[in-house]
């Protein structure tokens, strides 16, 4: 019986209970998942060393390669912060979405995709999207597909860890493309002289501490405010009451 | 030859074996495109392809915790590979176990109803609060209502029991939105509660049971102790109660263990089939080898008796009362 293929790694309900918090969960920040990570181990089984985690995810990514999806890292566009999300790799993904939204909100899905895509900031605003399509009311993507900043929706980075094939399939003139990583860019910054965009995050590494930060391309001075860079630690540091999506006070049930 | 079913339809050729009760006639049945065709060859590869999205497609479907009809699988995943439904849906069971530690059960044998369950116990400490959770709590809270109250349980008495928590019909809930519409329309969906309107009642009134669905994710022993912590009594107080809880619980298990060895005997055969293929030439020689050495005995006797009449009857002849 060729259930599940274990080429290279082999699953224990560590590496399962992992899984299944982390699909209830969608899509969980990289301290988060450590965290996960720790949680799972000491259920099951405390004695066994804690794999890194790249192994450890490395593991259940070789034993669900035969169903075509992964658990993949992408960074946020808005601060580079780095997050986990499992994502599915085959192509259809819009069709594969067909069996848990109507029609209607597909349509709507798609044509707001196209919006945010041939913007120039990256977002879309409410309205924009609303005289698109006219008798939906502009609600929130369950899926947190979209994200809304002040009455304007952009791409989660879910989505777009998840979509970025399909993207670039679809819409291969529109899209844009970060010039250091080569990955598709939404939100960023750009050279008013050559046009070249940028990743947040890949301006922040690019430019760390240089003084006189310039284009890479044409060499003139680079017009907007460099980011910092992500920092884990101090993030950590100042203070465990971010603003969170969710209340993430421990409970057992 | 044309069979004609209990409604006078005409029905196609090919018999579909998977297909129940209303969907097999009457006036929903659906032509399938590929019911004309004869069935494609049994191609392992292909099996465990459909399994695998098959999978994934269940992972999709029950986000929204709505039971899953087979029709659907067949229709959207299966399609021409209907004759090989209990082969690929057991194998897409095995890697959901496999690989995320769900078990697909069905439901409902009757309309084919399926749903994903969390085995082993509760998946205690679930990191933090999904926003499933609320609705959770308060979908227990109501099932120990209906329990406690004999199974059954009257609108009115809900009600009552939701407004000393705060909620009230009609007054939408930071949390849970229209409560109503949660309790009698969503949380039926998906089969945790089943709502049904009392026999000969007018004004019409309406009663709460468990679902399906609430039977297998948790188990009146469960609810009983939960109601019982509320309470602050001993789960042996409630005498009845922890009497039904208990039999259900034996009931579980023995269902579970035939399950199991179902299953069981299910792989074996499945690992027959395999191994009969896999020794298909050694088989075939055996048997040969086998019939050849049955006629060889056969022979032998026969060559053993012709030999001993053939002395006998020259001892007779030699013996000297005969020359």
């Amino acid at each position: 019986m060729q259930g599940s293929s274990r080429r290279t790694g082999t699953m224990t309900d560590v590496h399962r209970r992992f899984l299944q918090l982390l699909m209830t969960h969608g899509v969980l920040e990289e301290w988060e998942v450590k965290r996960l990570q720790k949680h799972c181990y000491k259920v099951h089984d405390c004695n066994a060393p804690v794999e890194k985690l790249e192994d450890f995810i490395h593991n259940i990514n070789s034993v669900l390669e035969s169903l075509y999806i992964e658990i993949k890292k992408g960074v946020t566009e808005d601060d580079g912060r780095p997050i986990y999300a499992l994502v599915n790799l085959a192509t259809t993904a819009i069709s594969k979405m067909a069996s848990d939204f109507a029609e209607n909100e597909l349509d709507l899905f798609r044509k707001a995709l196209e919006l945010i895509i041939d913007s120039e900031t990256g977002f879309a605003s409410s309205t924009n999207i609303l005289n698109v399509v006219d008798q939906l009311k502009g609600k929130k993507m369950r899926k947190k597909e979209a994200e809304q900043k002040e009455g304007e929706f952009t791409l989660h980075t879910r989505a777009i860890l998840e979509m970025e094939q399909h993207i670039r399939e679809t819409y291969p003139d529109a899209v844009k493309i970060c010039n250091i990583c080569h990955g598709l860019l939404i939100q960023g910054q750009s050279c008013e002289t050559c046009g070249i965009r940028m990743h947040l995050p890949c301006v922040a590494k690019y430019f760390q501490s240089n003084s006189e930060p310039r284009c890479p391309n044409c060499n003139d001075y680079w017009p907007h405010e460099i980011p910092e860079v992500f920092d884990p630690e101090k993030e950590r540091g100042a203070g465990l009451s971010k603003p969170s999506r969710k209340s993430l006070r421990p409970r057992q049930h | 030859m044309d069979r004609r079913n209990d409604y006078g339809y005409r029905m196609p050729p090919v018999q579909f074996k998977h297909l129940i009760g209303h969907e097999r006639g009457g006036r929903n049945y659906r032509w399938n495109p590929w019911g004309q065709r004869p069935p494609p060859p049994r191609d392992v590869a292909i099996l465990q392809e459909r399994a695998n999205k098959l999978v994934k497609y269940l992972l999709v479907k029950d986000q929204t915790k709505i039971p899953i009809k087979r029709s659907d699988m067949l229709k959207d995943v299966i399609q021409e590979y209907d004759e090989y439904f209990p082969e690929i849906i057991e194998r897409a069971s095995y890697a959901l176990e496999k690989m995320f530690r769900v078990n697909l059960k069905e439901i409902d044998k009757q309309s084919s109803l399926y749903i994903l369950i969390s085995t082993k116990e509760s998946s205690a400490g679930i990191l933090g609060t999904t926003k499933d959770t609320p609705k959770l709590g308060l979908l227990m809270v109501i099932l120990s209502v209906i329990f406690m109250n004999g199974n059954k349980a009257n609108e009115a008495v809900i009600w009552e029991v939701l407004r000393k928590l705060g909620l009230r019909p009609g007054v939408r809930h930071s949390l849970f939105g229209e409560v109503r519409k949660l309790i009698t329309d969503e949380f039926v969906k998906q089969k945790y509660l089943e709502y049904k309107r009392v026999p000969n009642s007018r004004p019409p009134e309406y009663e709460f049971f468990w679902g399906l669905r609430s039977y297998h994710e948790t188990s009146k022993m469960k609810v009983l102790k939960f109601a019982c912590k509320v309470q602050k009594k001993d789960p042996k107080d409630w005498a009845a109660q922890y009497r039904e809880a208990v039999e259900m619980e034996v009931q579980a298990a023995a269902v579970a263990v035939a399950e199991a060895e179902a299953r069981a005997e299910w792989f074996q055969h499945q690992y027959w089939l395999y191994w009969r293929t896999q020794h298909q030439h050694w088989l075939q020689w055996w048997t040969q080898f086998y019939r050849w050495l049955r006629r060889w005995t056969e022979h032998r006797c026969w060559l053993q008796r012709w030999t001993e009449q053939r002395c006998s009857l020259w001892w007779w002849s030699h013996q000297p009362w005969c020359l």
